[in-house]
């Protein structure tokens, strides 16, 4: 690996960090820039749905630890494009040409495309300044609309609530969370914020905002009217891969990498939530985006830049806070799989697994965290299972009887 | 725990205090067993040994003894991170920083750490 000299990061994202770090303790000793179009030091994005008290950022890694490992952090540094030439373009600063460039760009919120949607106060969620602005938002009270039941619209309303403000929930399907984790584990988190004062409407999308300056009213499809003082707009997101669209690199719903986070163009590679890839435990090609993930894949990534060919194969892991609890799921399910819900499930401690042909394939719960990571081996070793025993509460999980080989 | 219990005479270690922790069969197998210190530490089985550490995970508020035990490694079940017993290294991200490692000896089927001067350590006889 004589050859490489300069590694360019763009994103001091989850995965970029990380990925700068492995090419470091991979031994590589050429330069390793980390560049991002923001001014803060690198940051976790997870608490910042999480909580309205503005605690400060909390820093992925200690300011030093970028000097210790010899990474020159260039913040304030937006990467504008990647020319064939092998040229990275900033928006205001000199042209560089590393050796390998690392795309971890992560994701965007997308934007929802209805009249009145950049009205003042319709806000989303991704970034330290999109957090900023809400806790502001949710200080000066409510009503609040979330737009979207996925993950971030109820831990927003989660936290809401505690402040006491008044909640609703527009979610086009027929029930929140009912593409990410199916519609029992979904019923079960919608009764919890049931229990909790939000009010959930659900198979009605939003079909305009409207207000002076600021909004002040929310539309619906079926014609109803939402009084709202803030709305936050989650309905998903969109790959950053504005850089490489007219380069040429194979996209498919993000920028498609092999095992070890290669694009079809050997000088760049693509780690996190902008990767689209083949992952052992999962059945599906796709983005995978968790904060989790993405640190390991970008480390994976990174040591893979530099030599030592690596693959991401931690079974995919998210966590999620409601109120005081705390949801935590490994690997993904699909919707034919089979959901087996332990006896006693209530909305706040259940434990749920996705079975296909006796092996599971995921596994989530609230309140109990040492089962869901027992849930997690059972995702690693595809043994065939009982479903009877994963239902009953006296099963250790841990010591579970094997009914067939392992796949994996 | 209980301070100044010990009959037999346990080494010195400068700085620390040796307190008995518990008895060996009630260190459970899969997880920790949660002394009553400030700092909390907990007490640990693995392959055969007896370890003790700091018991909150370093990169956020969570109880290793509720963690995740494989061998010498025991992993936070909030985030993921992992710690090896033996040394407190962090292993995984997204913990950055070791946990604190307290030497431990067991005789005649109980667990004795020794805690630095400054842990306060709960008798549970008070």
């Amino acid at each position: 690996m004589n050859q490489l000299q300069h590694i360019a990061i763009i994103g001091a994202s989850a995965a970029g960090v990380a990925a700068a770090g492995a090419m470091r303790r991979g031994g590589f000793d050429g330069t390793i820039t980390l560049h991002d179009g923001g001014r803060h030091l690198p940051y976790e994005r997870p608490p910042l749905s999480k909580s309205a008290v503005s605690r400060g950022l909390k820093e992925i890694q200690s300011a030093t630890s970028y000097a210790e490992l010899e990474i020159e952090l260039l913040l304030g540094q937006r990467a504008v494009a990647l020319t064939t030439d092998r040229e990275v373009i900033f928006d205001s600063a000199p042209t560089i040409r590393p050796d390998r460039v690392l795309l971890a760009t992560g994701v965007s919120a997308r934007r929802l495309p209805v009249s009145g949607a950049e009205l003042h106060n319709v806000l989303y969620l991704r970034d330290a300044g999109d957090a900023e602005a809400l806790s502001a938002e949710l200080h000066r009270g409510g009503p609040l609309v979330l737009v979207g039941g996925g993950f971030i619209g109820l831990e927003i309303a989660a936290v809401a609530r505690t402040l006491g403000i008044d909640v609703t929930v527009v979610e086009t399907q027929e029930r929140p969370l009912f593409n990410v984790v199916g519609p029992e584990v979904g019923g079960l988190i919608t009764a919890l914020h049931h229990d909790r004062g939000v009010r959930i409407i659900t198979g009605r999308e939003v079909t305009a905002m409207r207000g002076s300056k600021a909004v002040e009213e929310v539309v619906l499809s079926d014609g109803r009217v939402l009084p709202a003082a803030t709305v936050v707009v989650g309905v998903g997101v969109v790959p950053n891969d504005q850089l490489v669209r007219t380069h040429g690199v194979k996209l498919s719903g993000g920028v498609v990498v092999d095992a070890h986070g290669q694009t079809d163009d050997p000088w760049i590679w693509a780690a996190g939530d902008v990767a689209v890839r083949r992952h052992r435990h999962l059945r599906r090609v796709g983005r995978i985006e968790h904060w989790d993930t993405a640190q390991r894949h970008g480390a994976t990534v990174g040591s893979s830049m530099v030599g030592d060919l690596q693959e991401d194969t931690a079974v995919p892991y998210v966590w999620s806070d409601q109120y005081e609890l705390s949801y935590q799921a490994f690997g993904r399910g699909e919707p034919t799989d089979q959901v087996v819900l332990r006896d006693g499930a209530q909305p706040d401690e259940f434990l749920a697994f996705s079975l296909s042909e006796g092996r599971v394939h995921a596994v989530a719960g609230i309140n109990r965290p040492r089962d869901v990571r027992a849930g997690r081996s059972l995702v690693e070793s595809g043994a065939t299972v009982s479903a009877e025993a994963l239902r009953d509460p006296a099963t250790n999980l841990r010591r579970l009887p094997v009914l067939g080989g392992a796949t994996k | 725990m209980t301070e100044n219990a010990v009959i037999e005479p346990l080494p010195e270690v400068t700085g620390r205090k040796w307190s008995r922790a518990c008895t060996t069969d009630e260190v459970p197998e899969d997880e920790g067993l949660l002394l009553t210190t400030l700092p909390k530490t907990s007490v640990f089985a693995a392959d055969g040994e007896f370890y003790c550490v700091d018991d909150t995970c370093t990169h956020e508020t969570y109880s290793l003894a509720e963690g995740w035990l494989e061998g010498c490694i025991v992993e936070c079940t909030l985030h993921n991170a992992k710690f090896d017993l033996r040394t407190g290294e962090a292993l995984s991200p997204p913990a950055e920083r070791a946990i604190a490692v307290h030497p431990v000896i067991v005789k005649n089927n109980v667990v004795y750490v020794a805690l630095p001067q400054n842990y306060l350590v709960k008798s549970e006889q008070a």
